[in-house]
């Protein structure tokens, strides 16, 4: 799966918001996320998505947060991965990439952004996503 | 005001690198012993990592003794077991946890840059047959401005 969370901002109006999406590879297993995934080259199906600024096409991005996973990751884990994500990911770049045994994250934020503290709002936006989607 | 309990529980969550914390209600834990009202539950924590997260609270440890009035013990509980016992308590602290991080109030634009050449695209849910636009490509990305 992959799991994407953007902070857009319109051009138009200026509002601000934060889109998530989530993508399902299929039930495929592996020892290591195929790079396909990784690079993009296969996003995967979208499945689900919530959306606090409509993308008609042209909203800026000044952040976002990507994380792939099996599709069949246990719930509880991946959303533990999330609410850790802040602790874990150190800043190596922009955008920032790393492998955390079976997941892959990458995380770009625009500069003057507090980097730790827009990781963990994106990371938040996900899990709650996903939360509130299986209540 | 906020009783050192309480203020502890969120500066615990952060040593643990955001797992699920309490204190341990004494009624729930078996036998007497010295601290018994003084323990904590870690929970999502597995066995490779329960050295590294005893070892993060160790320059706080004092503290955390001196302000709760005694030593404290540390349990922790498996991610699988968290999952079998406790999926309520840590589906609502993750919950709230995350609640806390996307609270933070909207960015001062006039000085942010956005990603460079980074737009948002349209996308489509799948649709019967019709499979969602999210196959083929990501979300996010580039392609140059008209």
């Amino acid at each position: 799966m992959l799991l994407t969370a953007q902070r857009v901002v319109s051009p138009v109006t200026h509002r601000q918001g934060v889109n998530v999406y989530h993508y399902l590879h299929g039930g495929y297993a592996w020892n290591d996320i195929p790079e396909e995934f990784i690079t993009g080259a296969t996003s995967g199906e979208l499945v689900a998505q919530w959306l606090k600024l409509e993308p008609p096409g042209g909203n800026r991005v000044i952040s976002f947060l990507d994380i792939v996973a099996a599709d069949d990751v246990p719930a509880i884990d991946l959303q533990q991965r999330l609410a850790s994500l802040k602790h874990w990911l150190q800043p190596q770049g922009n955008p920032t990439l790393a492998r955390w045994d079976g997941y892959w994250v990458r995380f770009s934020c625009a500069e003057r952004i507090p980097w730790t503290t827009e990781l963990g709002a994106l990371a938040g936006h996900i899990l709650l996503s996903l939360i509130e989607h299986t209540i | 005001m906020t009783a050192p309990r309480d203020t502890w529980v969120k500066k615990l969550r952060a040593l643990m690198n955001g797992r699920p914390v309490r204190w341990a209600e004494p009624n729930s834990s078996i036998g007497d012993y010295d601290g018994r009202g003084r323990a904590i539950e870690v929970f999502n924590a597995d066995f490779k990592d329960q050295r590294r997260l005893l070892h993060q609270l160790r320059p706080d440890r004092e503290d955390l003794e001196r302000a709760v009035g005694g030593p404290v013990t540390i349990i922790f509980h498996t991610t699988r077991e968290s999952a079998r016992l406790y999926s309520e308590f840590i589906q609502a602290a993750l919950h709230d946890e995350a609640a806390e991080d996307v609270s933070i109030a909207e960015y001062e634009l006039f000085d942010i840059e956005a990603l460079a050449q980074a737009f948002d695209v349209p996308l489509q849910e799948r649709q019967d047959e019709k499979p969602g636009s999210g196959s083929t490509t990501l979300p996010r990305v580039p392609r140059v401005a008209a």
